[in-house]
């Protein structure tokens, strides 16, 4: 029976054709134009090429689609239609199969560029559909330099046809794409979407691409496509020309053939000649089938992390569940606190990081793929989407930019059911917790028995051990003396199946003083069993010593790297609180002045033991802020330096009212602060925030590009009795005067004051505002003035 | 119209001048401190700077304006600045979207710190801007040069410019609605060859 074409890219080595955008100017083209439009206007040439591809040896023709897609073409479903009957024509006598053809769209996704995710799959998807009506035999997915592009793009064409999907990147010199994935990244992200083949085009020539395909080749178990350029384009008497000729061409790139890529084409500056000669170069080569790798991996959108013998921290911090920050964050949708945690697992050693959002009443579905993007804003440890709501998992997976652990699914059927089919179409490692209808079984036996089920359903959607953490679940050894064992128990037996496992540590001490003792003692026991990755809170210093010293004692630590640098940081000879040089104790007035935040939030807890939280403000906070405004205003500190010790008094600041009595903590209405519409300049605004904050002013931020309705919605709501407006542009400042006159309209009560680099305190009256600010401590003084007023 | 010339800069030969530091950070000239110097390593890690540039023909149309290649520019201050001038190069220089998510990322962490990387990262910008200035006038007599923006020449100009030196193909750069370049830290610029000087081009 005849092999599909899937088949013959897992079995065979086949060619794909080269460059075409030379060779349709070589025609005679008119340099500037685009060569898709070629495949209306002149489709003999498009055809004749296509047709010296195919005979060179090409197997598969790629149409001329690249440049091709609804954003660019009204008419792209007409220039699809005639590229692919173009191909068609030149490919048939051939036998050679011929390709959708889908490139980069030429814009940036959010949040950088303009770019919705959706939009962006809505743009492919429209390519895809014109392509597969017009009897596409495969889609190739190419020259793609951003990791979450190319999952919008691979999305696509998984949810509009079944073709053959190939996927190539574009890697720099650096092994990176431009948006910093590197080769172990892209390949967790695709296979997890389910492409057929995977590799690298264009950038530059066959010999910078070989460290790159060793990358490639070590990790993913499909077959792996090269289309490398004729090296390294220059610029001759006004030019662009190519260094390779075919037989060298030919000559470097078999030498990736012989290194594993059994898919060979040509990028720029190749030519059918290039084809033939790779061709000839590589027939008498050995066929090398792609090795299944069996690798669990999770990515962000920068690089993989393998679950394997060095175990994985998993940190637990970002999860509301007895924490009230977080749910206070969450309700407020003021994420920084979070986004602070974040970065301090990761800095604490955090492999990846859970992220749980679950607080009653509020919207999963729609706050966990937010919180996920703005945690990988800020760090790039991949996550952890951590639900009980498949709907929630569904969104937030279908949005994150690499491939992610899933917590979690269980041995309950309706589980799995919802589940599955979402790792089969995200992508992703499943943690799997082993119980099921009937609870959690109180034997370690029966948790390897529901493991063993999970992995009998899973199969069903072709998901396989690699694709599992299984959770044998901590219970609190306080409530059954047992417990503890039977999840050790647990660990070992599945370990020796060749189960990878994963433990919530922390449960263990539930109810029990001194709970970090006893969470570190067991953690060493289940890690001694072979527990691969543990949800814990990387901030705990017993809990990392248990981590550090057993990869050290088990060989898992190179050099011993690991562990002297954990035990530099927390050796026991260096105080909590560092000092000055002189030798006497750092103050919290120091530490405002000097700029140091996490000193003064510390030295700040510390005065609370035995000054009352008005004591700390009027005795400390506010001299240090008194003795800092008078030397920026002596032009003995600058404005970095003023900036870093707001921040350092807001953080003291926030610890005080932490302590403050609820009475005394009472909310007052806060200052709004927005950058006007069209201007999204924020820094001046952002000054200004920081310092009102380091005053204890609260302040309500509406961002940047804030429209005039949303101020004044805002200013209602929130009771704000003062609105602080600023904007930097010239072009800006008409939306400036709209929503001071919207403001005045409908909020008479309301006092505004402006501020911005294009501002005059003439032209801050004319267009209506209360107060001009010249700079951020104007804006200071200016509020206090104010309050003090009233 | 040639391909344009594409180029990743090197960071090492990338010197922000102390009236660029001290105009974006607010601080006196020649004025340094730990902060600055710790924000400023990490800004070097992040950064992957390149540049693109194309050559084009100047001409002068009898109804007046400027044509840079097929490119059509009506500002007196351009017309000004290319006096003497027959070519021009026509480029983009960017400190890349690494850079881009770094500043990002330090905004959403620390104000204070987002004050000092992006002004950084501004004059680093500049400094690009410099290098690639640097590299195009070797053995030619340039004229000072020009960037959308300066005088009465358009921000809309960018557009074009873009397309042309195909930054958005080799450095990712790219123009939102409101004018402004994506990555932020990006320049493009105009740079006239002087004609007299051109018996001397090496």
């Amino acid at each position: 029976m005849k092999k599909s074409l899937k088949q013959r890219i897992r079995t065979e080595r086949l060619y794909f054709d080269g460059g075409f955008g030379t060779m349709v100017q070589s025609r005679g083209l008119p340099p500037g134009t685009p060569p898709e439009l070629w495949n209306i206007e002149r489709p003999e040439v498009i055809e004749e090429i296509h047709r010296a591809y195919a005979a060179a040896g090409s197997h598969i023709i790629t149409a001329n689609t690249f440049g091709v897609n609804c954003e660019k073409y009204e008419n792209y479903e007409a220039l699809i239609h005639a590229a692919i009957a173009n191909a068609r024509r030149a490919a048939a006598p051939f036998g050679a199969y011929v390709a959708l053809d889908i490139g980069p769209t030429g814009k940036l996704l959010k949040p950088y560029g303009t770019l919705d995710f959706e939009d962006a799959v809505e743009i492919f998807a429209r390519s895809v559909h014109a392509g597969y009506a017009a009897g596409a035999d495969l889609v190739i997915i190419e020259t793609m330099n951003d990791s979450l592009e190319t999952k919008a793009a691979v999305l696509a064409a998984k949810e509009c046809c079944d073709l053959p999907l190939i996927v190539t990147n574009v890697y720099d010199e650096s092994g990176k794409l431009m948006t910093g994935a590197d080769p172990l990244a892209m390949v967790a992200l695709l296979e997890g979407l389910g492409v057929d083949a995977i590799g690298m085009n264009c950038a530059f020539g066959p010999d910078k691409m070989a460290p790159i395909l060793r990358e490639l080749l070590k990790h993913t178990s499909l077959p792996v496509a090269v289309q490398p350029n004729a090296g390294l384009p220059f610029l001759k008497d006004g030019k662009t020309c190519f260094p390779l000729d075919a037989e060298e061409f030919a000559k470097e790139t078999a030498r990736l053939c012989e290194m594993g890529a059994m898919l060979l084409g040509g990028c720029c500056g190749t030519t059918p000649e290039c084809i033939r000669a790779l061709a000839l170069a590589t027939k008498d080569m050995p066929y090398r089938a792609p090795k299944k790798k069996n690798e669990t991996v999770v990515s962000s959108y920068t690089h993989g992390v393998i679950i394997d013998k060095k175990p994985i921290l998993i940190g637990e911090r970002i999860n509301p569940t007895g924490k009230k920050r977080v749910k206070e964050a969450l309700q407020s949708r003021n994420l920084s606190y979070i986004l602070e945690e974040a970065t301090a697992q990761a800095e604490d050693g955090a492999h990846i990081l859970d992220v749980n959002v679950g607080v009653p009443g509020l919207p999963e579905k729609e706050l966990l793929p937010l919180v996920a993007d703005a945690v990988a804003q800020v760090t790039d440890a991949p996550l952890q989407l951590d639900s009980s709501d498949p709907e929630a998992l569904a969104a937030a997976l279908r949005a994150y930019n690499g491939k992610a652990l899933i917590n979690s699914v269980s041995g309950k059927q309706e589980s799995m059911d919802k589940v599955f089919p979402l790792v089969k179409k995200y992508g992703g490692v499943l943690v799997a917790l082993t119980m099921d209808e009937g609870g959690i079984p109180t034997t370690a036996e029966a948790r390897v028995a529901i493991a063993k089920r999970i992995l009998a359903e899973g199969k069903k959607y072709g998901l396989s051990k690699k694709d599992f953490l299984f959770d044998p679940l901590c219970m609190t050894v306080s409530a059954d003396k047992e417990s503890a064992n039977i999840t050790l128990k647990a660990v070992e037996m599945l370990t020796k199946l060749g189960l990878k496992t994963v433990l919530g540590v922390s449960n263990v001490s539930f109810g029990l003083p001194e709970r970090e003792r006893i969470n570190a003692a067991f953690y060493t026991a289940a890690l001694d069993r072979g527990l691969c990755a543990a949800i814990l809170n990387p901030h705990s210093a017993p809990m990392q010593n248990a981590y550090y010293t057993h990869c050290l004692l088990h060989g898992l630590d190179e050099g011993a790297e690991g562990y002297i640098a954990f035990v530099s940081e927390h050796s026991t000879a260096v105080p909590a609180v560092a000092t000055p040089a002189c030798g006497s104790a750092l103050t919290l007035k120091a530490a405002i002045e000097k700029g140091m935040k996490d000193e003064a939030e510390q030295l700040a807890k510390t005065l609370l033991k035995t000054e009352a939280p008005t004591e700390v403000i009027n005795g400390h906070i506010v001299p240090a802020l008194s003795a800092v405004g008078e030397r920026f205003e002596k032009k003995t500190l600058f404005l970095p330096g003023l900036l870093m010790s707001a921040e350092a008094a807001t953080r003291a600041f926030a610890a005080v009212k932490e302590a403050m009595p609820k009475k005394e903590a009472a909310k007052t209405p806060p200052i709004l602060l927005a950058t006007v519409k069209g201007d999204i300049h924020d820094i001046g605004k952002n000054i200004v925030k920081v310092l009102l904050e380091s005053y204890g002013f609260p302040v309500l931020d509406l961002g940047r590009d804030v429209a005039p309705e949303a101020v004044l919605s805002e200013a209602l709501a929130s009771g704000a009795p003062l609105v602080g407006l600023s904007a930097l542009m010239t072009t800006t400042v008409p939306a400036m005067e709209e929503t001071i006159k919207l403001l005045k309209k409908n909020a008479p009560h309301v006092k505004i004051m402006v501020g911005g680099a294009v501002l005059t305190a003439d032209f801050a009256a004319r267009i209506g505002a209360d107060f001009y600010c010249a700079d951020g401590m104007a804006a200071v003084h200016t509020v206090k003035k104010f309050f003090e007023g009233k | 119209m040639a391909g344009a010339l594409y180029l990743p800069l090197v960071k090492e030969d990338m010197h922000p001048t102390e009236a660029e530091l001290a105009a974006r950070l607010h601080v006196p000239l020649g004025y340094r401190d730990a902060a600055m110097e710790e924000t400023e390593r990490a800004l070097l890690c992040e950064i992957r700077p390149a540049m693109t540039a194309v050559r084009v023909k100047i001409s002068r149309p009898e109804g007046g304006g400027l044509l840079l290649g097929d490119l059509p520019v009506c500002s007196k201050g351009l017309e000004k600045n290319l006096e003497g001038c027959g070519e021009a190069f026509l480029f983009a220089v960017t400190l890349g979207l690494c850079c881009e998510r770094w500043l990002k990322k330090v905004s959403l962490l620390s104000p204070a710190k987002h004050f000092l990387a992006d002004g950084l990262a501004s004059a680093y910008a500049e400094a690009a801007a410099d290098l690639a200035d640097a590299i195009l006038s070797k053995d030619l007599d340039t004229a000072p040069r020009f960037s959308p923006g300066y005088g009465d020449l358009p921000l809309s100009i960018q557009k074009d410019l873009i397309r042309v030196t195909e930054a958005n193909k080799y450095l990712h750069i790219e123009l939102k609605d409101n004018l402004l370049m994506v990555p932020q830290k990006s320049v493009t610029a105009i740079l006239g060859i002087r004609t007299s000087a051109e018996g001397r081009e090496k």
